[in-house]
């Protein structure tokens, strides 16, 4: 059977301020077009519906939309799982009533033991999971990494293979190997563990989710779909776009069909001057979102203003050599010298003149007064 | 910049902390080592449950003070504490390898043994254990405690704070403090107060100049208004005939000066003539003396010769017996020597006497010890014998320990026969008492039957009672009903008589109209009758009379209306009737049946013995007797109860007896088996007594009589030892006298021989020289020998008398010759002119000296000021010197409002905002910088230290105080991180291997929240554990690793930590 594979829509998502419901829509009325044109039997969506474990009440809207247009409305079955971003609990809200329509959403371990089938090939939807949860699950307190967990869950959906059917696994982590950009938090603001790819090697294809890019991945058949707009700056170079997986074929055909955003991610790298030139003209639409670079040093008067004047939805604002403001006048080695010579050097400074000596003298005197003071004094 | 590394193993790193009763912590305990693993922890919990008194527990178990210094350490103590609990804090670290546990108490109230309150002062203890766990020293001084730690961390309480903990809302105080305060702080870390002193002193010299200028010009003046004035100058110096200005002045006096000195010039002069003559004077008088003095001296020395040759034949005496003095004197030795051989020999005599003595002493003793010896001797066999018995004796021991061992033996057993006894004897009575306690039971058991036959009876009266109550219910629902009845009946009749009358009208109505009708019908009729028809009444064919009618028409309906209405008020009538008639029989029936029921009751009533009540209170008596049958019942049914419990009590009591007999038996048993094994070791020990000797009771008896034995031998030996040694010893002593005896005796004979000679020969020479005869020779030497000490003597006197002699008149003879010619002077006329030449000496002399000393003084004075005023000159360039330099260092001058120290502090907080800008650019993405705002201050107060932020966004430059809330928050981070880093590298202050954020989240947008948490994560890349406090609950979804607080509500709470989801 062919299916579609995304994930990391993110509904409701910020990019610096600027509210990204409409070129989510966009997008998602591309992946629609494509399922059609490539006539897929289902759409996988590998995770990370939402943005926030609480989504507000437009993106719910706007989710659910997507959701009862795609299942209800075009008849497509729905494979998907909660991510790290979702809150597992409200997105399981009417599971239970699902899969009358062919939309299965999994949220639990125990859920994905159990896979979908769907013509030649067994689904396992693995949601994003913490090693607590599948000790609960195993009852194994032995269980406490990433990887342990998933020894345990694959050794499970191993036994439950069906050797006729086509096996596809379809979960969202940090496989080992990949690289990441700026806009996946590292999930517990402390890092993440991550899976070997050698312990997939039984699935026909590994749907991933939870990376932005699909290029942070290069296997055949265990790939990340990326999110289907530009989150991020290091995102700007990327294509987005979703996985068609046709399973009828030994191994399975894996193609690429891009999607154009409707609102691009640029970056502008170039002297302030240039950026602000008329003449000057730049592949940029002005509801482009544009990440700037200034090769520029020095200071500018207003340069954020007068750039939005020009690139109204600016999200970056960089320099390509930052200029360090604060260079000391002297070091503390300096100050730390002998006080005297310190003296003279702060004097001069002041009034331009050096000291007599007689003003040498006094001071002399004086810090050694001082000094005597400060030894008896107690802190 | 690079960033500043740390020093590696200068590390402290929290292990426990236990808060005992502080603040609402009952007992808490924090692990950091759980925490340890997360590199970012969040403290959470609702605001006001007891976060921060966490770090105030940390903080004050170091440094004895709270973070925040609000709270004061006593006032930390658990409200809700009561005296019997014991308000602690124990925290435990690790640094060098070296584990540190410091224990603090603060002062509070507790209970004392044997109640009330004491206040209990507060106290620390530090202790202190090597790697391995063995604890190494111990401090509980608290001076000295506060010093170790203070040494170990290198930083006291408030720069801990400021490094450590970040304290809430504080560390964004530094960011927008006046420069002052930032000095203040700045000053503390990177000890800078030398550079104040300086300051401060070069300020106090500063002043100290000027007051001594001032000083200066108030002493000129004084010193010209103390210049001495002649009286014209005087005047003319007041009626300003001279001008008052100093150099005016000074001239005059140096006039006034150069008079003075001439006037003193003539003086001296003067002086010296009148010296002079006094000099004269005195010489002649001295002369004049001298005269007097030599004719004195003359008349004296005349006086002494007249002396002197009275004495002459005392003299000659006294020449003679130093001759003879001196003979002797040259004898002296050989008297001498014969007296010592006198003496010598007298003192061997006296030894003589005295070792004949002893001699004779000694030999009976040493007859005596001999003789003691030889006794002793004898009793050698006897002793022999002694320490055969005791041999034999000593054998016996073992045998009486037996005895011992024994008697021990059958000592327990008898205890033990007489424990089962009484036990028995106990058991035995025991089962007396339950077969007593069966007995009583089973009579109570006995009752049973009776009981069940007066409950049965009972019963049966209950159901009686029942029964007639309810019959008495009946009747009285009976009666009820024939009231009813009776009522009904009257209102039926009512009906009745009123239907009656309602037909009688409507009956009598019909009667009308159908009158009415008839006579109509006939008048139709009869209007109709042809003459020739029958008439329908009388069927005559001729109608003479037809009836007319003046009746109104009525219809036929009408009358049949009429004749309904009729009949329908009859119908009414025949119901109402019957009903009467009905409801008559029926009061009639229950009348009957009611009177029936009535007796029967009665008859009952009787029955049950309660024919004496009225039939009202019938009930009433009835319902009492009800109640007392059952409470009548509910006794017996209890007695029954009872009686089931006693059941169950003899069954016990049975097994119990049946217990109680087997222990019975059993007990029997072994008292037996105890008694036998007494008789044996009984029978034993008589055998084994039986072989030992009788004087001897116990083993220690033959002790002693064994040790008195041994005694007894070593005694002998010893005495045996020692006669024999003195014996001896005395021998020996005896032999030496003898012969020193003898020797003794040849040296006296020698002696007497030569003393004889010497006498002779002394005798010889006296008797020749002195020419007396050989008896009194003797004593004449001897006289003389006493005498000659007075030798020296006399010959002195005879000389000195004869140099006198001499002396005196030598002198005579000078003295008049020098006086040939000459007379006493009179000495008076010269003193005279003396004494009036001195006077007028003196005079001129004071005279002279006031001159002078008003010419010095003025001089002098004169001198100051010209002095004074030069250096004023000088003085006032060191002044404006002096306090150039003092206003630079102090910043009080114009050309800047810096002073030396801010100065040094700029260099500090550069480096510090150098080091903040690392974070700050990566925070912000390259927009915020940090920048030292290097303009000239307003005042001295914000001088120097003020710092600026660069927007890059808008290219300018603008004060922290125009920071947002959340940009400040990031700005002060950025800063505060810094400052710590900096104060480590500078001080060399040990790290802590924590960094804790108390609040500031609040203010944040989620975007500037993530960005904060994202800072603090790369922050943290520096291995350190940082823990955010907050209560904002989105944290709580994004940081696993949590300790929560949670308040109990009611003043206290616990903490938990959870390490993930």
């Amino acid at each position: 059977m062919r299916f579609l594979h995304t994930a990391d829509w993110h509904i409701g998502k910020q990019l610096h301020g600027f509210s990204l419901l409409e070129e989510q829509q966009d997008a998602y009325q591309q992946l629609r077009q494509i399922a059609q044109e490539e006539n897929v039997d289902a759409m996988v969506i590998a995770g990370d519906l939402y943005d926030r474990k609480v989504p507000s009440e437009d993106a719910v809207n706007c989710l659910n939309g997507m959701l009862v247009d795609l299942n209800r409305q075009l008849k497509m079955p729905v494979l998907a799982i909660s991510g790290n971003h979702d809150s597992a609990t409200r997105l399981s809200t009417g599971q239970e009533w699902f899969s009358a329509t062919d939309f299965y959403l999994n949220t639990t371990i125990k859920q994905s033991l159990t896979p979908v089938v769907m013509g030649n090939t067994q689904f396992f939807l693995l949601p994003y999971f913490e090693p607590h949860q599948v000790r609960e699950t195993f009852h194994d307190e032995s269980i406490r990494t990433v990887q342990d967990g998933m020894t345990s869950i694959l050794s499970e959906m191993t036994q439950r293979f069906d050797a006729d059917k086509r096996h596809v696994l379809v979960a969202h982590f940090f496989a080992a190997g990949s690289t990441h950009t700026d806009s996946e938090t590292l999930v517990e603001v402390g890092g993440l563990n991550a899976i070997p790819v050698d312990q997939l090697s039984a699935f026909d294809y590994v749907a991933l989710g939870h990376l932005h890019r699909k290029e942070a991945l290069n296997e055949a058949t265990v790939k990340y779909s990326g999110s289907p707009l530009k989150f991020s700056t290091s995102e700007a170079e990327d294509v987005k776009g979703c996985w068609i997986v046709d399973t009828e074929t030994n191994p399975v055909t894996v193609t690429f069909r891009a999607i154009t955003p409707l609102h691009d991610l640029v970056i502008l790298k170039n002297s302030y001057d240039q950026l602000m030139d008329p003449n000057q003209t730049f592949n940029v639409r002005p509801t482009d979102y544009v990440a700037i670079q200034l090769t520029d040093s020095a200071p500018i008067p207003n340069v954020m203003e007068d750039l939005k004047r020009r690139f109204p939805q600016i999200i970056e604002l960089t320099r390509v050599n930052p200029r360090q403001l604060t260079t000391p006048s002297q070091t503390v080695e300096q100050i730390k010298q002998n006080p005297t010579e310190l003296l003279s050097d702060f004097y001069h400074q002041v009034t331009g003149e050096k000291l007599s000596v007689n003003q040498k003298d006094w001071a002399a005197s004086a810090l050694v007064k001082a000094e005597g003071e400060l030894g008896n004094a107690t802190y | 910049m690079p960033s500043l590394k740390r020093k590696g193993n200068l590390v402290m790193r929290p292990i426990k902390l236990t808060l005992d009763w502080f603040g609402p912590y009952e007992h808490a305990e924090i692990d950091f080592t759980k925490l340890a693993d997360a590199p970012l922890f969040l403290i959470s919990g609702k605001t006001g449950s007891g976060k921060t008194t966490i770090f105030d527990g940390m903080s004050y178990a170091l440094f004895d003070q709270t973070s925040g210094q609000e709270r004061d350490a006593t006032s930390m103590r658990s409200d809700f504490a009561s005296p019997d609990d014991y308000t602690q804090v124990a925290f435990e670290f690790e640094h060098r390898h070296r584990h540190y546990q410091v224990i603090r108490q603060p002062k509070q109230l507790h209970t004392k043994r044997g109640g009330g309150v004491t206040e209990k002062g507060a106290s620390v203890e530090l202790t202190v254990f090597d790697v391995e766990g063995h604890e190494v020293d111990q401090v509980t001084r608290k001076k000295q405690a506060d010093d170790m730690i203070l040494e170990l961390l290198k930083m006291n309480a408030n720069q801990f704070s400021q490094i450590v903990l970040l304290p809430q809302g504080k560390f964004r105080q530094f960011l927008v403090a006046p420069s002052d305060d930032k000095a203040a702080i700045l000053r503390q870390l990177f000890h800078t107060q030398l550079y104040v002193d300086w300051a401060e002193q070069l300020r106090t010299a500063q002043k100290q100049a000027n007051q001594a200028l001032r000083d200066q010009q108030t002493a000129i003046q004084r010193d010209v208004s103390d210049l001495i004035w002649t009286e014209p100058n005087q005047q003319a110096i007041d009626t300003g005939t001279v001008g008052k200005t100093t150099s005016e002045l000074i001239e005059l006096a140096n006039q006034q000066q150069t008079d003075w000195k001439g006037q003193q010039a003539t003086l001296d002069q003067k002086i010296i003539q009148v010296q002079q003559r006094v000099n004269q004077l005195i010489q002649q008088t001295e002369r004049e003396l001298q005269t007097t003095r030599m004719f004195d001296q003359r008349d004296q020395q005349t006086r002494q010769l007249a002396e002197l040759t009275d004495q002459a034949d005392q003299m000659k005496k006294r020449q003679r017996l130093v001759d003879q003095l001196d003979w002797i004197q040259q004898r002296a030795p050989e008297y001498t020597q014969l007296v010592q051989l006198t003496d010598d020999m007298d003192q061997m005599k006296q030894q003589l006497r005295q070792m004949d003595q002893t001699k004779r002493q000694l030999e009976p003793e040493l007859l005596q010890l001999r003789n003691q010896r030889r006794e002793l001797t004898d009793q050698q066999p006897q002793i022999d014998q002694t320490t055969a018995n005791r041999v034999r004796l000593e054998s016996l021991v073992a045998s009486y320990q037996r005895v011992d061992e024994l008697n021990q033996e059958l000592k327990s057993q008898r205890q033990r026969v007489e424990t089962l006894t009484k036990n028995l004897k106990a058991c035995q009575d025991e089962q007396q008492a339950v077969q007593n306690q069966s007995v009583k039971v089973q009579a109570r058991l006995d009752q049973s039957d009776q009981l069940h036959h007066d409950q049965t009876v009972t019963v049966t009266r209950q159901h009686q009672l029942e029964r007639l109550m309810d019959q008495a219910m009946l009747v009285q629902e009976q009666k009820k009903n024939q009231q009813q009845l009776t009522l009904l009946v009257q209102q039926k009749q009512v009906e009745v008589d009123q239907a009656d009358e309602q037909f009688q009208a409507a009956n009598q109505a019909f009667e009308a109209i159908n009158q009415r009708w008839i006579q109509s019908q006939i008048a139709v009729l009869s209007q109709q009758l042809a003459p020739g028809t029958p008439c329908p009444v009388c069927g005559s064919t001729e109608h003479p009379y037809p009836a007319v009618t003046t009746v109104q028409s009525v219809t036929e309906a009408e009358v049949k209306v009429a004749r309904q209405t009729s009949d329908q008020a009859n119908q009414l009538l025949t119901t109402a009737k019957a009903q009467l008639q009905d409801y008559q029989a029926q009061c009639q029936q229950i009348q009957t049946k009611l009177t029936s029921d009535q007796d029967q009751l009665a008859d009952q009533l009787t029955m049950v013995t309660l024919e004496s009540v009225a039939p009202e209170l019938v009930i009433k008596r009835l319902t009492e007797e009800q109640n007392q049958v059952q409470a009548t019942l509910s006794h017996l049914t209890q007695q029954l109860d009872q009686l089931d419990q006693d059941r169950q009590v003899k069954q016990q009591l049975q097994v119990k007896v049946t217990e109680l007999t087997t222990t019975i038996n059993q007990l029997q048993e072994q008292l037996q088996k105890a008694e036998q094994l007494q008789s044996a070791t009984q029978a034993t020990l008589t055998t084994v007594q039986e072989k030992l000797p009788a004087e001897f009771q116990t083993a220690g008896d033959l002790q002693v009589e064994i040790q008195r034995l041994k005694a007894v031998v070593a005694g002998h030996d010893a005495k045996l030892e020692s006669v024999t040694e003195q014996g001896n010893k005395l021998q020996m002593q005896l032999t030496e006298l003898t012969s020193q005896i003898k020797l003794t005796q040849n040296q006296l004979t020698d002696n007497q021989k030569k003393a004889d000679d010497l006498r002779n020969q002394l005798h010889a020479a006296v008797v020749a020289t002195f020419n007396v005869t050989d008896e009194a020779a003797h004593d004449q030497f001897v006289t003389g020998y006493e005498q000659l000490d007075r030798l020296a003597e006399l010959r002195q006197a005879v000389t000195a008398y004869q140099q006198h002699c001499t002396e005196v008149q030598n002198r005579l003879t000078e003295l008049n010759q020098q006086l040939t010619d000459r007379q006493r002077p009179d000495g008076e006329a010269t003193k005279l002119a003396r004494q009036a030449a001195d006077t007028e000496l003196t005079q001129l002399r004071a005279e002279e000296g006031d001159l002078k000393m008003q010419i010095t003084q003025n001089e002098r004075r004169l001198n100051r000021i010209v002095a004074g005023m030069n250096r004023q000159e000088e003085e006032l360039t060191h002044q404006r010197e002096l306090g150039e330099l003092a206003d630079v260092m102090n910043g009080n001058s114009d050309y800047s409002k810096l002073g030396l120290e801010r100065y040094v502090l700029q260099t500090y907080l550069q480096r510090i905002l150098v080091a903040a800008n690392d974070q700050l650019l990566k925070l912000t993405n390259g927009r915020y910088q940090f920048d030292l705002d290097t303009g000239e201050a307003s005042s001295k107060k914000r001088a120097g230290l003020e710092i600026n932020v660069y927007d890059d966004n808008v290219g300018e430059t603008r004060s922290v105080h125009t920071l947002s809330g959340g940009e400040s928050f990031i700005a002060a981070l950025a800063l505060a991180l810094a400052l710590g880093e900096v104060i480590q590298a500078e001080t060399g202050s040990i790290d802590v291997e924590a960094l804790f954020i108390d609040e500031g989240f609040g203010s944040l947008d989620q975007d500037a929240l993530n960005t904060a948490l994202h800072s603090l994560e790369t922050v943290e890349g520096q291995h350190r554990m940082i823990g955010i406090i907050s209560h904002v609950s989105e944290l709580q979804d994004q940081v696993p690793t949590q300790l929560q607080v949670i308040s109990d509500g009611d003043g206290r709470s616990r903490v938990t930590i959870q390490t993930e989801f």
